[in-house]
């Protein structure tokens, strides 16, 4: 590789001139942005030296000491990334270049440490990200970097790669680790900022873990940071109380599913008197349906072309709805034919499908967070969306 | 620097209340006095362009020698007013009674120059019934390019005390005409309402990536009336935002608010505007106007003239709503599609940013409704909506290049022939998205 390279240098440095109006490195330059675009980083970060190298009092070589020192970080040398750098402000110090070189450097300085004491470990982390952010799945590299932290509880980036690790997994939809993760991080946490954030991502992942009572105890201990900070709880935990409203819902809505279709089977049966008339009398579709079912495939297609939620929202709602249909209208249908059509037997069927399909709406909006989008639309116009 | 002069007033914000912008004239209500809300202009000396100010702010105004109770400048952040080689826009706030408004600046860590700025009041809340609130703003024109300045804001009374802010500092844009190798950095991010704390560890790490300008694609809060969600944005990002100028995109949850045009300092009508920075020409739209026929109307007109006008190396488009994205929520906004995508394909724009759907997308390079193999024969789309805002569920689609449900926030290096981006999670130091595209 490192052959290729240098071959890949030498034949920019013996085109370039050719291609520059004056030789002042522009088109070796332009030949290392072209390597980088073809991702050749290897290739590209030798060329950006060789600009550098060759052209020193051209108006390239600090862009190029940059662009390098750049590269050396995304190939994990973060030891040559420093030098690269400090040469660019050794060499170049007033440069625009210097100024994010500077920036750059603090950041890396930190996470190797004084006298690049962690440069291996900080390069292992790189590497776990690194494979990461390629991987179809992350969990290998959430544990990984889980293991590498533990292994080196002093490591002085252990926070941030600990927070790394937390958001992870709940990317992976493991609330439970990412609480875990999230703990780990702030012991860690070097001051109170890092620290309220440790925390705030904890119970962040105790409230997506469902445990809301250990969430809401959690964000209470966040408050007096801060004005911004406290208006950051109060909105967790009126998240938390929304969460908590719509699972009372969301329960009370399959309880009464459940509850309609026993009224539903049970007066069918008392109107047919078997177990088999009764199954016959559901099975058979009501006048209804027949209405009912090509209207609900129009609108599934309609909505289907529009936004996927609420697509997906109309299906489950005309699904839910054809069937409370065909359950009540087919449970109807067996009365009259018993003849015991009452009253009281209507306004049962009646308020068993309006129950249902309140049921059926709740649940379905309640999917993909539609109900969320449907308040905001409610609360602020359509514009919001 | 190009505007739409048509948009001013369908935008309803902004008045032609001219009596009240005579430059030098000083002004700026304090106190009790009555708050005449109509919006108006200012032409700074020394400056071409405009200070403008919408219906539902005062007009502004030179500042009096006025220092309230509470006079210590917040929120102190950059923006763009004209010609960011040369210019740069200062704002900030303070208590409601503080009218004088002043800047100190220089070259390197000098402070040795003053400019006078202007300052007016907005009401906030919902029709009208929130807060006054005090801001300030200065242009400093005149600017040498590619030069480090520092600066304190702040004003002094008629009995000379004085009322600054700590020194911060910025750089002008690169002159690419006399230094046609000079880099621009610039931070792409958006849709960071509802997440304060991650904003801010946001606001932290692209400070550590030393941008020349912060790009914001919108929806900085979930309601663009309400004054205290601002302030969590402004707050979450104090140190970037004083050193780093940034410009936004009007995104549909700010309403077309008079809070929004009354924060950002941005070039013309602060709406629609375009400018060059470094080798990329920069075009912000408002795709959630008053008016929604603009955007078929004179905004698209805007996007075709300027487009046609521009003669950048790059040409990035800033806006909200995304042309392209696999976000389950939203996902692509085929009538803007319908509405601009010729022309984004006609004069090949490098780049597309846009937010809305809280997810990170990167395209394929498209042309039509047509994934091509290279950036060379495409416009690659960016939806960058992870600032803080709870993130959507995505679906690949047929021209996701990558989209994840994650917070992020995106590194833009431009030079010359390259054009690298990188985007990272909070707290990350490895980019869980690189691509770099060259030109010839």
């Amino acid at each position: 590789m490192i052959a290729r390279a240098a071959v890949v240098v030498a034949l920019v440095l013996a085109i370039a001139p050719a291609h520059a109006d004056g030789d002042d490195g522009a088109a070796a330059f332009r030949a290392a942005e072209q390597l980088l675009g073809a991702g050749e980083l290897e290739a590209a970060q030798a060329a950006y030296e060789a600009v550098a190298n060759r052209y020193p009092d051209g108006p390239w070589a600090d862009g190029a000491l940059l662009e390098a020192g750049e590269l050396a970080e995304r190939r994990g040398d973060l030891d040559g990334a420093i030098a690269l750098w400090q040469r660019l402000l050794d060499d170049y110090p007033t440069s625009r270049e210097a100024r994010r070189a500077r920036a750059r450097m603090g950041v890396v300085s930190r996470r190797v440490g004084e006298d690049g004491a962690w440069v291996e470990l900080a390069e292992q982390v790189d590497a776990i990200q690194r494979a990461e952010a390629d991987a179809e799945d992350s969990t290998p590299h959430a544990e990984a970097m889980t293991a590498l932290i533990a292994s080196h509880p002093d490591y002085p980036q252990a926070f941030q790669a600990q927070m790394w690790t937390g958001d992870t997994w709940l990317r992976l939809g493991l609330p439970a680790r990412a609480a875990a993760s999230f703990a780990e991080a702030r012991a860690t946490a070097d001051d109170p900022a890092e620290r309220w954030r440790a925390d705030k991502a904890h119970a962040d992942a105790l409230t997506a873990d469902g445990r809301l009572d250990d969430a809401a105890r959690a964000y209470r201990g966040l408050y007096g940071r801060g004005d911004v900070e406290d208006r950051a709880v109060d909105t967790a935990l009126a998240k938390v109380a929304k969460i908590r409203q719509r699972a009372k819902l969301r329960v009370l809505s399959w309880l009464a599913l459940a509850a309609s279709l026993i009224v539903v089977v049970a007066s069918t049966a008392r109107a047919t008197r078997s177990a088999r008339g009764t199954l016959r009398a559901l099975i058979r579709p009501p006048i209804e349906v027949l209405y009912f079912a090509p209207v609900a495939l129009v609108l599934i297609g309609v909505a289907l072309t529009g936004n996927q939620v609420v697509g997906a929202a109309v299906q489950r709602i005309l699904a839910g709805g054809l069937i409370t249909t065909w359950l009540v209208g087919a449970s109807l249908e067996a009365s009259r034919r018993a003849s015991r059509l009452r009253w009281p037997i209507v306004l049962l069927h009646l308020v068993v499908a309006v129950a249902a399909i309140a049921s059926v709406c709740f649940l379905a909006v309640f999917h993909d967070q539609l109900i969320d989008m449907i308040a905001e639309t409610w609360a602020h116009g359509h514009d919001m969306h | 620097m190009r505007t739409i002069p048509t948009l001013l007033p369908t935008l309803l914000l902004m008045t032609a209340s001219t009596a009240a912008c005579v430059s030098g004239t000083p002004g700026g209500s304090s106190g009790d006095d009555e708050v005449v809300a109509d919006g108006g202009r200012f032409t700074p000396v020394g400056c071409s362009g405009e200070i403008l100010t919408v219906v539902g702010a005062e007009a502004p105004a030179l500042g009096a020698d006025v220092l309230g109770d509470a006079p210590d400048p917040f929120q102190v952040h950059l923006g763009l007013g004209e010609d960011p080689r040369t210019s740069i826009a200062v704002v900030w706030r303070t208590d409601e009674a503080t009218t004088s408004t002043q800047v100190r600046f220089g070259e390197g860590a000098a402070l040795d120059e003053t400019a006078a700025g202007v300052t007016y009041r907005y009401i906030a809340g919902i029709a009208g019934t929130g807060d006054l609130i005090r801001m300030h703003e200065a242009r400093l024109c005149g600017l040498s390019p590619d030069t480090e300045y520092s600066y304190q804001v702040g004003g002094t009374d008629g009995a000379g005390v004085e009322s600054f802010s700590a020194t911060h500092t910025f750089r002008t844009a690169p002159d690419v005409g006399s230094d046609p190798d000079a880099e621009v950095t610039i931070a792409m991010v958006g849709d960071s309402r509802g997440g304060p704390d991650i904003w801010a560890q946001l606001a932290t790490d692209i400070a550590a990536n030393a941008p020349d300008l912060i790009m914001y694609s919108g929806d900085a809060v979930t309601l663009g009336q309400i004054q205290d969600e601002w302030d969590d944005f402004f707050e979450g990002a104090t140190e970037l935002i004083a050193n780093v100028p940034m410009i936004s995109a009007h995104g549909n949850h700010e309403v077309n608010s008079v809070n929004y045009y009354s924060l950002f300092a941005m070039p013309g009508d602060e709406s629609s505007y375009s400018f060059d920075y470094g080798h990329a020409h920069m075009t912000v739209l408002n795709d959630s106007p008053p008016q929604n026929g603009d955007i078929e109307g004179s905004i698209k007109t805007f996007l075709e003239n300027d487009l046609d006008a521009a003669t950048a190396r790059w040409t990035i488009l800033n806006h909200h709503r995304p042309l392209w994205s696999s976000g389950t929520r939203h996902g692509s906004d085929d009538s803007l599609r319908a509405a601009w995508g010729a022309a984004i394909d006609e004069k090949h724009v490098d780049l597309v940013v846009a937010g809305h759907d809280h997810i990170y997308e990167r395209t394929a390079p498209m042309l039509g409704d047509q994934v091509q193999a290279s950036p060379a024969d495409g416009t690659v789309y960016l939806v960058t909506g992870g600032a803080g805002a709870e993130l959507y569920g995505v679906e690949m689609d047929f021209f996701t290049a990558i989209a994840e449900s994650r917070h992020s926030m995106v590194i833009v290096q431009i030079r010359q022939d390259s054009l690298t981006l990188r985007s990272f999670e909070p707290g990350a130091t490895v980019p869980f998205d690189e691509l770099t595209i060259t030109k010839p």
